[in-house]
């Protein structure tokens, strides 16, 4: 039995796709433990298996397509590999939820929000809670939402982009999950309304002492929401640590320099922006070494042929050889 | 919605006259007149002639298309059949009967088949379930039909024994042609089926219901075969009107009574009352059907509601 001090356990991960001819390496050896009542923010590039890893916590990879190739997953605890599938639908919506990131498809169209929380409630009531109290729990989470409890009967079309998501985020919420997994929650939102979304998430979590997992790639949003970061990059975490050890300056994995190089700074003079060259690497054949070895601007013969080892120091995980033999940061 | 129901049923009746005039006009265009068919070719021009304006064909055609048209709405009279000579609402009545008990069994046999299957097939995508059902539908589909009716006759009537090879005289008649139509007509719909479910099975909203905590058979169900449903239901509602009138080789093979086999012989006999109230019963039929899957559509689905109220 692991620690109860965790919510969530992902312990050296392995996720493939595998289609008829190929084999897509999605997630590569990722590990982490979510505190209970904390926050744990993934960053990545489009593609570093961010959504997977959550997807394979949920238990929800795509059937015959996805499997979990190595590695354990517990909740609250329990191994959820060890759980049946009827177990597992228990699990999910009352113990981890999920919100999803395009609120303009992540609704049925043809059910009305309400009865789109409903059902969430209905297949999590333990309690036997009669018809009336769970429609007046509908009512109350919408309200906690920010939407009026008078719109319960109407369609997903009828709402806008924001309010979609908010209804999301009703539905992941109705029984009061332990984890809720934030995948990219606002990136299909405009600006004004990411911030309203962002706080109404934090308010929640704080409100039910909800542990969280937050996928994005926006790094203004993990400094401000997030207790922990893991960076991702081609399925693995080549960076992990508190948001003060990764936002400060000190020893830094190559890919999260990158990262943080290519946003925009006020105050600097800097002119141009600093891209990471090149492109991620074919997940149906990862590079031999280092996986950021083809873009990166230290490397050296020894990353193309070896995978580096990760060096922790203080909770802080870095992937790489720049920093293995001295132990600390060759540029700090 | 009310309202928009109201104005469909409305606009049948300029659609049925519409149609009345086209075929009316089509039907008169063809040479030939009704007293030459009846009597035959040695029959004398007298006698003809004589039949020919008791019929009253041998008055101007808009007088005719005028007394047609207004026997139907003032005494509901669609005229006598030139051949058999009874009045063609009975005709229709007794053969509509026939038909619609078959055209509506098929339709719940090959629902009942095409459905589940086509569910079934999307679901398992690739799987040896999947490849069977497509290679099943594919070669069902190539099969003709009368060929098919044939061979179940041959098989099950003649060699088993298990089942009478013709006529309506009990249920048991109804067995082959049910059997063996509801299993043609379902491959075209499996395949329907299966495609429209690929597309919802995939979509975000059916893994929200799994994050929820849906178990898998439900979410199939509830969520993304209803999401695909609306195609489905405008193929069956079509299906069904064309059906009525198009179950002539299921009918003659099986020596049934029925609709198709009527229009087939009233065109041959250029019976013009028959063929026009044939025409006039099918449109109405397949107008109230077009307004049925509507209506149906918008129960499934709020956005068609919206649409059609809007």
């Amino acid at each position: 039995m692991a620690d109860k001090k965790f919510a969530l356990e992902i312990e050296d991960l392995y996720v493939e796709y595998v289609s008829d001819e190929t084999v897509v390496r999605a997630v590569n050896g990722v590990s982490f433990k979510l505190e209970k009542g904390k926050t744990v923010g993934l960053v990545g590039e489009t593609g570093a298996g961010k959504t997977t890893t959550a997807l394979a916590a949920m238990r929800l990879l795509p059937d015959r397509v996805g499997k979990m190739a190595g590695g354990s997953i517990r909740l609250m605890g329990d191994d959820i590999l060890a759980l049946s599938e009827k177990q597992m639908n228990m699990v999910r919506g009352e113990l981890i939820s999920m919100i999803f990131q395009d609120p303009m498809t992540a609704l049925n169209p043809i059910m009305t929000v309400g009865k789109q929380i409903e059902e969430s409630l209905k297949l999590h009531n333990s309690a036997g809670r009669s018809h009336e109290e769970l429609k007046k729990r509908v009512d109350e989470v919408l309200e906690l939402v920010g939407i009026p409890a008078s719109r319960r009967d109407e369609y997903p079309m009828q709402f806008s982009g924001g309010m979609k998501q908010r209804v999301v985020i009703a539905i992941a919420l109705a029984c009061s999950p332990d984890i809720l997994i934030a995948d990219e929650p606002t990136t299909a939102l405009d600006v004004t309304i990411q911030a309203q979304v962002l706080e109404l998430i934090k308010q929640m979590q704080q409100d039910m002492g909800m542990s969280m997992l937050m996928i994005t790639h926006d790094l203004g949003i993990v400094v401000r929401n997030c207790d922990e970061v893991g960076i991702m990059y081609a399925g693995q975490l080549v960076e992990y640590g508190t948001v003060e050890q990764i936002f400060s300056p000190g020893a830094h994995h190559p890919y999260t320099e990158g990262l943080f190089g290519s946003i925009p700074k006020l105050r600097s003079g800097q002119k141009r922006l600093v891209p990471i060259e090149g492109l991620m690497p074919d997940p149906t054949d990862l590079p031999q070494g280092c996986k950021f070895s083809p873009r990166c601007p230290h490397c050296s013969e020894r990353c193309r042929q070896q995978e580096p080892p990760e060096i922790e120091r203080d909770g802080h995980r870095l992937k790489c050889f720049l920093f293995s033999e001295e132990g600390t940061a060759s540029d700090q | 919605m009310l309202q928009y129901i109201i104005k469909r049923t409305l606009m049948i009746f300029p659609i049925l006259l519409g149609v009345i005039i086209i075929v009316f006009t089509i039907i008169n265009v063809v040479p030939g007149d009704p007293g030459r068919r009846i009597l035959g070719v040695s029959a004398e021009q007298e006698a003809v002639d004589q039949l020919n304006h008791e019929l009253g064909v041998d008055r101007p055609f808009f007088v005719r298309l005028f007394d047609y048209i207004k026997n139907i709405v003032t005494r509901f009279d669609f005229g006598i059949s030139y051949q058999s000579m009874n009045p063609v609402v009975e005709t229709l009545q007794l053969n509509f009967k026939y038909t619609f008990k078959l055209a509506l069994l098929m339709t719940i046999g090959y629902v009942a088949i095409g459905i589940p299957l086509g569910v079934l097939s999307a679901v398992k995508q690739y799987s040896w379930i999947d490849n069977l059902t497509r290679v099943t539908s594919v070669t069902l589909s190539a099969f003709p039909s009368f060929w098919f009716y044939m061979m179940a006759i041959i098989f099950f009537s003649l060699q088993l024994g298990l089942f009478p090879s013709g006529g309506v005289d009990s249920w048991l008649n109804y067995v082959l042609p049910i059997g063996c139509a509801s299993i043609l007509n379902s491959s075209s719909l499996q395949r329907m089926t299966r495609t429209t479910m690929l597309e919802t099975i995939r979509q975000d909203y059916v893994r929200t219901a799994r994050a929820k905590g849906c178990a898998k058979v439900s979410v199939v169900w509830k969520h993304a075969f209803l999401n695909a449903a609306l195609p489905i239901i405008n193929s069956v509602g079509v299906g069904f009107a064309g059906m009525l009138g198009g179950t002539v080789i299921c009918e003659s093979v099986f020596n049934m009574p029925g609709l198709g086999t009527v229009i087939i012989k009233a065109i041959n006999a250029k019976d013009v009352p028959l063929v026009m109230g044939c025409t006039v019963l099918l449109s109405t039929i397949f107008c109230l059907m077009v307004l049925l899957i509507d209506i149906i559509s918008s129960l499934v689905d709020p956005r068609v509601k919206a649409k059609l109220a809007g």
